[in-house]
Order: structure tokens, then C-alpha cells, then sequence
């Protein structure tokens, strides 16, 4: 009796398995759409988490040497990221840091594992006239604190010449950053620099511009929206461009954007934005590499004080940095 | 035996209850409507972002068409937070609670505890989990862009651009960074008006040790702070004085403060707790002034 009890529960919890289980092969139709089983998405703090290197980190460093107009800052701590690819034979990554007192440091590095059990990263990157460099990242997965080590970096530019030793306190790891759409989909931000220019370009040489793509992708269809910082006072805070465009792979082929704005009369800014001549190649740890054109046409100061000018800019540009917000 | 089999048919008529048609409906916003109670098939954490493409009644809110990024934390019954990213202010969270939309679409629901801004949320999801999402974002918010007390209410909404899963492995449970609101409850000494304002957390654990930094608002001064965590609850203090403290020629200046923060976190990134602040110092004309103020935490939620 006991048996047959035990074994009709078996087999009413098999029927309930079957009979839920069925609906996660639910296809979606464009008239009915369905929601099917999860991919079990979690957020948690296990009790024994096992952590591997590879993967973005976002984690908190302490600063406890700093030399150069920043050092008083010796004691703050301020948040990172990390994105690691690789084996403990060759690591490659990229390491940021976005807030105050360094918010230039968005570098790529690369290393292996040493003896000690850390893995010993470095690298370096000069745009325009200001140079990042991460002369010496040491880090280990740790169970209590998720990473732990110590980092050596700087930057330099006009004006300023600022070292700092921090020292890694922990870190959060997502394995993957993968996005459903493609490896294109995302927020992408970051920061290119003017590799030449044409039209009105007064103090532009050299200079850089924030950069922001905001990319939903299906197929081979890229959609969405980008800016490309400036004074656009035709907008309230950044222009967004409507972008379509292709991908191929890890490769975008084709990506423009173009938008008209009102610009009062006397008011200085962009009255036409275009957005062309894109080409990037992305990786697996969320790093774009793209140049593109970015064309200008509007009112602008131009030596005149009691006076702005119609004029047109056309900057070809390359990105130094543009990573995608894990 | 017959009473298992019943029970066993019971559960799994409860258990399954997505298979039977979804109730013809419209879509009703801005009302919270649980459905019956049936496994979320969207358990876990989500980010994402949508365009703003329909703003409809404040000028000052949208003359911001910016997207705006969201996420969302869901149980494994109806329950979960959706924090969402406002133009030019601090995001907001909300607790929602998800019902079967038309068409068996899911349909996430609920209204901010914080009440300056306040939001009426809606969220729409249809496809599948495991081949993408759609959707979109509907709010209203009432208050205004800048902060200021007076009211206005305006309602944003548009198609979600995409969203996805997000899987943290943290080796504690306070690890991260939070954000959210805090509403003062009672405040004695040179007291301002004291209305609900923004707070940035950022809390680095190595195991029972907690080292916090603690931030009025995106540029307010930042305070260090350290305690002791205990599963998902935790104590924070800070003291600090200096022993000379002269007047700053027409600079604020404070000569000490204090903080005493109690807290616990849950499973659905969202922390709970009050603290204690105390600051004494030099007011901008040289004259002395201190205060005691309790905060309570409103729609504190950790950033993804």
C-alpha cells in the first residue's frame, strides 16, 4: 500500500512535470505571444560562489599611494570595472575607471598567471595628448572578497601627471556579458578622438568626443540611436541620432544617422547631424573599435563676438575607448 | 491514496494554469491587478533599455526624449522590483507585481513608495525568455524634473530596445552599489526643510567586514563608513571630528559628524534600514550650528 502510494506520487508528479513542461516549448506567434521557461537568470550570494578570472567585474579599489595634483585622494575608494578573456596562460582585458580622480584610465591590458597564483596584467594607451597606462594589475579570485590584488596606474596630459596605487577590495563577476539580439546589442559608451578634420575646425585637432550608441539588434539589422558630444545647444543634453544599419559577425558594415534640429536664430549649434562612413569590429569582452565620419552643418561663433555664422565640420573619427555598459 | 491523487491533480491544475487561454482584456495602466498566483517564467535579473517615443503632458519633462535604461528583479511567485531611469533625476524603483496581459503578454505593475517624484509603472513583456523579449514602458510620474516641491505629471512610454538576463556572483550579499531615496523622520537642532532626497551607497564586504561610502545626492561629499555584516543585515558607523576648527572665509564648514545605519537587504536587490546623522560645524557667515536627523530608506535598490 505503501508502495503503490509512493509510486502514484511519482507518477502525478512526473504527469505535472510533463504537462508544465510542455508549456516551455511554447513558440511565440506574432498574434499570440507567449512567455516560455527562463533561462534562470539569477542574482545571488551563494554560500560557496566559485569564481573564475574571465568575466567582467565591477568592484571597488582603495587608493593608498597617489602622487600629482590628485594626492589626496590617498584613502578613497572608488568603483571599477574589469573585463577579463582568456586562459591563465594569456589573459587579455580591459580595465576602467570611470569616476574621479582618474576618469581617463579605460585601458587594455594583457598578462598571464605567475607562480604566486596572481595574474599580472599591464597596458597602455596615448590619444591626442593625454596618455593611461596600467603598468601593474595583480589580481587573484579570492571566495571571501570575489578578486583581490593590487593596481599601479596613471595618466598624464597637459598640465597634470598623476600616479596612484590602489588596493582591490572586492568585486561582483558576471560570467557573461552575452546580450540576446547579438554581440552588437547594447549601451555602448565611451570616447573618440578627432583624427582629422575639415570645414570649421578651430582647436579640434587631436581633440576627443564623448560617444554613445544605444544599439538593438535583430539579424543582421542594427537599430537605435548615438550621439557624438559637442556643443549642441539645439538639444537639451545630447543630440541623439536615429541610426539603422548592418552587422555582420563581430563586424558592423554599415551604420548612419542623420537628424535636423531648430535652431533659433541667434543661437550657436547644430542644425544637421549625420552620422557615416562607419566601420567597427567588436569583441567578446564588450569593446567596439569603430572610425566614422560625424558632419556638422549650423550656427556658429565665429570671431565675431556680435555675430555667429552659418558653417559646416566634418570630423573623421576613431575611437579610443567604447565599452558596453555590463 | 486517493486524497494524494486529488491532491496531486489539485496541484497540478495550480501549477499549470498558464496552459488555459489568457482572459481577453485591455490593458488597464497604472493599477496593480495580480491574476492568479502562477510560477514567474522571468524569475531573476533583467536589464534593459527603451526609447522614449510618446511624452505627453509637462514640457519640462519632455523636452528629454533621451532612452532610458531599466531593470528588474523577479521572485519566483508574482513579486518583484523594476528600477527605471529617469531624465536628469535619480532612477526610481517600484515594486510590481506581475498579471497575465492580453494576448499572454506578462504585465508588471506598481506605484513608488517615494512620493516626490511619484511613479505609476507598467511594464509589458511578450515573447520568450530564452529566444528575446519584447515589450514596453509605460509611466507617469508626478513631480518635477528638477526636484523642485511643485507637482506635474506627465506620461512616458515607449518600445523596450532590448533586455536581458543578468547573472552576478557576489561573495556577499551587500556587495555592490545602491541607490535610492531617503525620507527624513524626525530631525532636532538647526534643521533644513527636509524633504525626501537622493542616496548613492557603495558597500565593498570582505566576508563580516563592511566598508561603505555614503553620498547625498550625485555630487554631495562622501562619507566613509564601516561595520560588520551578518547575512543580509548589516551595521554601518562614522565619527568624525576635527580638533581646530577655525571659520573658512564664507565656506561652510563642518567640524564633525556622525552616522549610526542599520540595515538588512533582500533577495530582490532591495535594502531596508535607518541611520542616524549628526554634524556640527560653521555655517557660511562663521556662526556655529549642529543637528540630529533620523533617515529612513525609500526605494533603495542595488544597481545592475
Amino acid at each position: 500500500m505503501r508502495g503503490a502510494t509512493v509510486y502514484v506520487a511519482f507518477v502525478s508528479l512526473a504527469l505535472i512535470g510533463v504537462a508544465c513542461g510542455s508549456s516551455s516549448t511554447n513558440v511565440p506567434s506574432p498574434t499570440s505571444p507567449t512567455l516560455t521557461l527562463n533561462p534562470s537568470p539569477t542574482d545571488s550570494a551563494p554560500a560557496l560562489p566559485s569564481f573564475q578570472l574571465a568575466g567582467i567585474w565591477t568592484g571597488f579599489l582603495k587608493i593608498t599611494e597617489a602622487t600629482g595634483s590628485a594626492a589626496y585622494a590617498i584613502g578613497a575608494t572608488f568603483p571599477f570595472t574589469l573585463r577579463v578573456a582568456g586562459g591563465p596562460q594569456s589573459y587579455s582585458g580591459q580595465f576602467e575607471l570611470a569616476r574621479y580622480p582618474a576618469q581617463y584610465v579605460n585601458v587594455g591590458v594583457a598578462g598571464g598567471l605567475r607562480d604566486d597564483g596572481f595574474t599580472m596584467l599591464s597596458g597602455s594607451v596615448t590619444f591626442g595628448a593625454r596618455h593611461a597606462d596600467v603598468s601593474e594589475l595583480m589580481v587573484r579570485t579570492d571566495d571571501t572578497t570575489g578578486l583581490n590584488g593590487t593596481i599601479r596606474f596613471g595618466q598624464r596630459g597637459p598640465g597634470f601627471n598623476d600616479r596612484f596605487k590602489a588596493q582591490i577590495l572586492s568585486a561582483s563577476l558576471q560570467p557573461s556579458s552575452a546580450f540576446p539580439g547579438g554581440a552588437m546589442e547594447g549601451h555602448w559608451v565611451g570616447e573618440a578622438l578627432i583624427k582629422a578634420c575639415s570645414g570649421l575646425c578651430a582647436s579640434r585637432g587631436g581633440s576627443t568626443r564623448e560617444v554613445e550608441l544605444i544599439l538593438k539588434q535583430s539579424g543582421s539589422t542594427l537599430s537605435g540611436h548615438g550621439s557624438v558630444g559637442g556643443g549642441n545647444s539645439s538639444c537639451s543634453g545630447p543630440c541623439w541620432l536615429p541610426l539603422a544599419g548592418s552587422a555582420d559577425g563581430y563586424a558592423i558594415t554599415s551604420l548612419t544617422g542623420r537628424l535636423t534640429r531648430e535652431l533659433p536664430a541667434d543661437w550657436s549649434g547644430d542644425r544637421l547631424m549625420v552620422l557615416s562612413d562607419f566601420s567597427a569590429t567588436v569583441d567578446d569582452l564588450g569593446r567596439m573599435r569603430a572610425t566614422f565620419v560625424y558632419s556638422t552643418e549650423g550656427q556658429y561663433f565665429q570671431g565675431d563676438p556680435n555675430r555667429d555664422a552659418p558653417g559646416a565640420t566634418r570630423l573623421t573619427m576613431e575611437t579610443v575607448w567604447l565599452t558596453r555598459t555590463p | 491514496m486517493t486524497r494524494i491523487a486529488v491532491c496531486m491533480a489539485l496541484c497540478a491544475s495550480i501549477g499549470c494554469g498558464s496552459s488555459s487561454p489568457p482572459a481577453e482584456r485591455p490593458v488597464t495602466p497604472l493599477t496593480p491587478a495580480p491574476v492568479a498566483a502562477t510560477p514567474s517564467p522571468l524569475t531573476g535579473t533583467w536589464t534593459g533599455m527603451f526609447d522614449v517615443s510618446s511624452c505627453t503632458g509637462s514640457v519640462d519633462w519632455c523636452r528629454g526624449r533621451d532612452p532610458e535604461s531599466f531593470s528588474l528583479t523577479l521572485d519566483a511567485t508574482l513579486r518583484g522590483v523594476a528600477e527605471i531611469g529617469l531624465w536628469r533625476r535619480q532612477p526610481l524603483a517600484v515594486d510590481v507585481v506581475q498579471s497575465q496581459g492580453t494576448g499572454g503578454s506578462t504585465v508588471l505593475k506598481g506605484v513608488s513608495t517615494v512620493t516626490t517624484p511619484q511613479m505609476d509603472l507598467e511594464i509589458q513583456l511578450e515573447g520568450s525568455a530564452s529566444s528575446g523579449l519584447t515589450g514596453t514602458v509605460l509611466y507617469a510620474i508626478t513631480g518635477d524634473p528638477y526636484g523642485e516641491p511643485k507637482s506635474t505629471v506627465v506620461t512616458r512610454s515607449g518600445p523596450i530596445l532590448f533586455i536581458r538576463p543578468v547573472t552576478t556572483v557576489r561573495a556577499g550579499a551587500l556587495q555592490g552599489m545602491w541607490r535610492g531615496y531617503a525620507k527624513r523622520t524626525a530631525c532636532s537642532g538647526d534643521c533644513d526643510s527636509g524633504r525626501t532626497r537622493e542616496v548613492n551607497f557603495w558597500f565593498s564586504q570582505q566576508g563580516s567586514n563592511l566598508l561603505a561610502s555614503f553620498q547625498w545626492g550625485s555630487g554631495g561629499r562622501r562619507y566613509d563608513l564601516e561595520g560588520t555584516a551578518a547575512g543580509r543585515e548589516f551595521t554601518l558607523t562614522r565619527k568624525y571630528s576635527i580638533a581646530n576648527c577655525p571659520a573658512t572665509y564664507h565656506e561652510e564648514r563642518v567640524c564633525q559628524d556622525s552616522f549610526d545605519f542599520q540595515g538588512s537587504v533582500d533577495s530582490l536587490n532591495r535594502m531596508r534600514g535607518t541611520f542616524q546623522q549628526r554634524e556640527a560645524g560653521l555655517d557660511y557667515d562663521g556662526r556655529p550650528y549642529s543637528w540630529t536627523a533620523t533617515f529612513e530608506l525609500d526605494g533603495v535598490v542595488r544597481v545592475q
